[in-house]
């Protein structure tokens, strides 16, 4: 065995045996081996049977295999890796004039022996190596490497600890030299953390996030340290390092490597602008951090979407315009839903993972509460609207007894505790809405009611139908009040269902004439018509499941029957228009490529919501696939895919050079491309199992989106056709089938005409009926309902007036006014426009 | 007189209705004297015709005279009286 001996300008190795005889240069610290001190006396008799080189090459191939991970300080778990120990201990050598590489290597295996013999297999912590170190550098005689370890693990700490700026500020005197091994930077980590430059780190990240290989990853990452060498920075961030190697990636044709490597993120200035300024591109949203955390999660996910969810064809046609992928910053979530009160009336307010869990409610008012509360946390699990059926139909078993005092309390309580509940993505109210019936549906009649405490009271709805009438009156007494300054509400959108049984159910004037009361003063109603045996659940202004005899049969256990759509792509119908440049076989051409595009975004939407949904319990959607009545809450074979249609109207204009109401060629050709497409969603459903619908296009923001883009790569044609204000920039195209909104065309034409549309659209149609400053009497309106429903295919209208709120003196003025009439105010920043 | 039938392929209820009165045509021996249109609704041209004229269930059969329409019947066929009665049939 060496002797060990103390430190020196040089040491002497000596083996007893003489195979050791060589002298090492050993100018700061001599050689540790396992020698004599506590670890001899485990080598001591390995003396009798083996040499000193096979001694040190049992304890490598020992030490090897001890440990094959390790928690990082952060707590991460990465693969170990003995060359870190080497390197750090060499360094400490380095800094005190060692040059022996050799001798670093075994007290490496030292260092990693006497851990194993301290703690056996147990997962090594970053700290406890270091302490070993230590210990290992100092029992073997290597106090100045030892300080020099000291030093530095103690300037990493301090670094890690404290002011990191003040910390730096120090290191600024240090400049990379031209010689990479020698680059003296430290990178500012994405998280919390700050660390020294380490090539390495960039060959890992390729190798194990891009699958870049080896020899390729590491001429990148020379690369990169090289053009970083080049500059006179001492402290570079992550993400510029990211930048960096992508561009590199580029270089060398590794394009897929790239989009894999990418980091996502936002500009400095974009998070700026959606941290201090109100959100312009959706109304809904406040400006608050909760808002604000949104819209950069928002940012972020859309990236993820467009980069890992959607395949690069899918997000090319997004991103040309070719089609609309709707909530991108949703992608992890179904679209919209359709829910029944009867499951929370039996199951109570059971939510995984909440901190507590209520049994089915006792009185109306907790019903309500369970109500509101599912409610804020389905919002966080669907992208959309969360509808609700038959909402006065399911309460009323509730509603027995109370006085017509109390039920308009409920009322109010229900109104306003959506309307006001700012809980829901960025702080916005649910997007809520309310289906109601004057008579008891058909399909419910005749089911066992549920009441309080989630028991059967014996009876079925039809016997509640009073109680159901009363608290629906109720409902729009409030509608017609409004809130506080007397504004419409704009959550829960109330939508009524008009049915042959309703004209044939007692009171049905009364409460025909209300809710025609509030739709032309408040414009909350929704006119819902369900004619013959059509029964439907309506949410999002427009959408609807249509039930079919699966469905019915479902409705003999009301909780069962919850709807979504699972995602809406949008058409440019337009575009296809331009593309085809006048030739008719082109225009289905260019229609059917888009609705292929359609179709494989849908599928591998799906394919990520069944990839959640698969995580169960422990998975982000959890709560979707709860199972309190047997099968998981998100009913994934029951869900639809929706096919929304934008500008219709532009592209029979762009086509034929005549809008849909100015010829009846142009508006058979509006139906033709119409018909076409309800055939391809029926083509592919059958080819995909994919239940594909056509909707009306709800989003805004698409129809701005579209008319934008489309100006930019076909402005000619484009010009031409778009509506809104050129100049300004404000564009738009008519939504879905709609006529041009701005031409003056009477409101029983408009209502006959985009009817004939509506039974082609099955998710779910809608006519408005703009009446802007116009007051109509309530007998009027009523009146044009019933004409609508007994002599039109129109399956939904909607009134919708203006109104001017003063935001000085809260006030509201029916129509668009510059002067607030009740404080008198003329300042335009002072008065909000507003449209129901 | 004209009798319309919008149906749709793979219907069972388009077929019984189309065979139901073609059997009281027959029977009341008027199948020479009423034209019969059978449209598709199945196709972008059914489809069409199916919005143009209001219909939105299958099958839909419409008795016109003329301009004018005497009766229409959404997913059933039209009861033999009634429709004896709207095409003049003696009984």
């Amino acid at each position: 065995m060496p002797e060990l001996k103390e430190e020196g300008s040089s040491v002497e190795l000596k083996a007893s045996d003489n195979r050791l005889a060589a002298t090492e240069e050993m100018p700061a610290y001599d050689v540790g081996v396992a020698a004599e001190d506590g670890a001899s006396a485990r080598t001591g008799h390995l003396r009798l049977y083996m040499d000193e080189d096979e001694i040190l090459g049992l304890h490598r191939r020992l030490a090897s295999k001890l440990f094959r991970l390790v928690r990082k300080r952060s707590g991460k778990i990465v693969p170990f890796d003995r060359k870190k120990i080497t390197t750090a201990i060499f360094k400490a050598a380095q800094e005190v004039g060692g040059r022996d590489q050799e001798t670093a290597e075994r007290l490496t295996d030292e260092v990693l022996l006497y851990m194993y013999s301290e703690t056996g297999a147990k997962l090594p912590q970053v700290e406890e190596i270091q302490d070993s170190i230590e210990k290992i550098l100092v029992e073997r005689g290597h106090a100045r490497t030892a300080k020099a370890f000291i030093l530095y693990r103690d300037k990493r700490s301090r670094i890690r600890r404290t002011d990191i700026n003040t910390a730096l500020a120090g290191l600024e005197k240090q400049r990379p030299s031209l010689d990479s091994t020698d680059l003296s930077l430290f990178v500012r980590m994405s998280g919390d953390d700050i660390i020294a430059w380490d090539r390495e780190k960039i060959v890992e990240t390729l190798i194990r996030e891009a699958d870049v290989p080896v020899d390729k990853a590491v001429k990148i990452s020379r690369e990169v340290e090289d053009q970083i060498a080049l500059g006179a920075t001492t402290v570079i961030t992550a993400p510029l390092i990211r930048e960096l190697v992508d561009a590199k990636l580029i270089e060398h044709g590794l394009e897929d490597a790239r989009r894999r490597h990418t980091r996502l993120g936002v500009p400095l200035y974009d998070a700026k602008r959606i941290i201090l300024e109100p959100n312009k591109e959706n109304a809904n949203i406040p400006h608050n951090p909760e808002a604000t955390n949104m819209s950069l999660a928002e940012a972020v996910k859309k990236q993820y979407a467009l980069l890992s969810v959607f395949s690069q064809e899918v997000a090319d046609g997004h991103a040309r315009g070719d089609i609309h992928l709707h909530d991108l910053g949703f992608f992890d979530r179904p679209y919209c839903s359709g829910q029944s009160i009867e499951y929370v009336k039996k199951f109570g307010l059971s939510l995984p993972n909440a901190l507590s869990i209520a049994k089915p409610a006792k009185h109306a008012e907790i019903l309500l509460a369970h109500m509101v509360k599912f409610s804020a946390a389905l919002q966080g699990h669907f992208a959309g609207a969360i509808g609700w059926d038959a909402v006065n139909t399911f309460f009323s078993p509730f509603l027995v007894g109370m006085s017509d005092r109390d039920i308009h309390q409920l009322a109010e309580m229900m109104i306003f505790e959506y309307s006001q509940q700012s809980v829901a993505r960025g702080g916005q109210a649910i997007f809520s809405d309310i289906n109601i019936y004057w008579e008891t549906p058909k399909h419910f009649a005749d089911v066992p009611a549920i009441g309080p405490g989630g028991k059967y009271t014996g009876l079925t709805y039809k016997d509640y139908e009073k109680d159901s009438q009363r608290f629906a009156m109720a409902l729009f007494d409030i509608y017609k009040e409004g809130d506080g300054t007397g504004r419409p509400f704009f959550f829960p959108k109330p939508l009524v269902h008009i049915t042959d049984r309703f004209f044939e159910t007692p009171g049905h004037e009364d409460f025909l004439l209300h809710i025609s009361d509030v739709a032309a003063d408040k414009g909350n109603t929704y006119f819902v018509f369900d004619r013959g045996d059509t029964a439907k659940i309506s949410e999002c202004c427009r959408l609807s499941f249509k039930l079919d005899a699966s469905d019915l049969e479902d409705a003999k256990e009301p909780w069962r029957m919850r709807y979504s759509a699972l995602q809406n792509v949008t058409i440019n119908l337009p575009r296809a228009a331009y593309y085809a440049n006048g030739d008719d076989h082109k225009l289905f051409e260019k229609i059917d490529e888009a609705f292929e595009l359609i179709v494989m975004a849908h599928e591998q939407k799906r394919a990520i919501i069944e990839k959640l949904l698969a995580m169960g319990a422990g998975g982000p959607l959890a709560l979707l696939t709860m199972k309190q009545d047997g099968q998981e809450y998100l009913r994934m074979h029951r869900v639809t895919f929706l096919v929304g249609l934008l500008g219709l109207n532009e592209l029979v204009q762009s086509h034929l050079g005549e809008e849909m109401h100015e010829s009846d060629r142009a508006f058979r050709l509006g139906l033709r491309v119409i018909a076409h497409l309800k055939l391809e969603c029926e083509r592919w459903t059958k080819k995909t199992g994919l239940r594909l619908v056509l909707e009306q296009t709800p989003a805004e923001s698409a129809a701005y989106r579209l008319a934008k883009l489309d100006l930019e790569h076909f402005p000619s044609q484009a010009e031409a056709v778009v509506k809104g204000n050129l100049s300004l920039g404000e564009v738009y195209y008519t939504n879905s089938t709609f006529l041009n909104v701005s031409e003056r065309i009477s409101p029983i034409e408009r209502v006959k005409k985009e009817g004939m549309f509506h039974d082609m659209i099955e998710a779910g149609a809608l006519c408005h009926i703009w009446i802007a400053d116009s007051h109509p009497d309530k007998e009027a309106v009523a009146s044009f309902v019933k004409a609508t429903f007994h002599h039109t295919r129109n399956a939904q209208i909607a009134f919708s007036p203006e109104f001017t709120t003063c935001n000085i003196c809260q006030k509201v003025t029916r129509g668009l006014v510059d002067t607030c009439p009740h404080c008198r105010t003329t300042q335009i920043p002072g008065i909000t426009n507003r449209t129901t | 007189m004209k009798l319309v039938f919008f149906v749709k392929q793979e219907c069972p209820a388009c077929t019984n209705a189309k065979e139901k009165i073609g059997f009281f045509l027959k029977k009341w021996e008027m199948i020479d004297s009423v034209e019969i249109e059978e449209i598709d609704a199945g196709t972008e041209d059914g489809l069409i015709e199916a919005a143009m004229q209001g219909v939105g269930e299958i099958p839909t059969i419409i008795l016109r005279n003329g301009e004018e329409e005497l009766g229409r019947w959404e997913k059933k066929a039209p009861v033999s009286d009634e429709l004896m009665q709207l095409m003049g049939v003696d009984a």
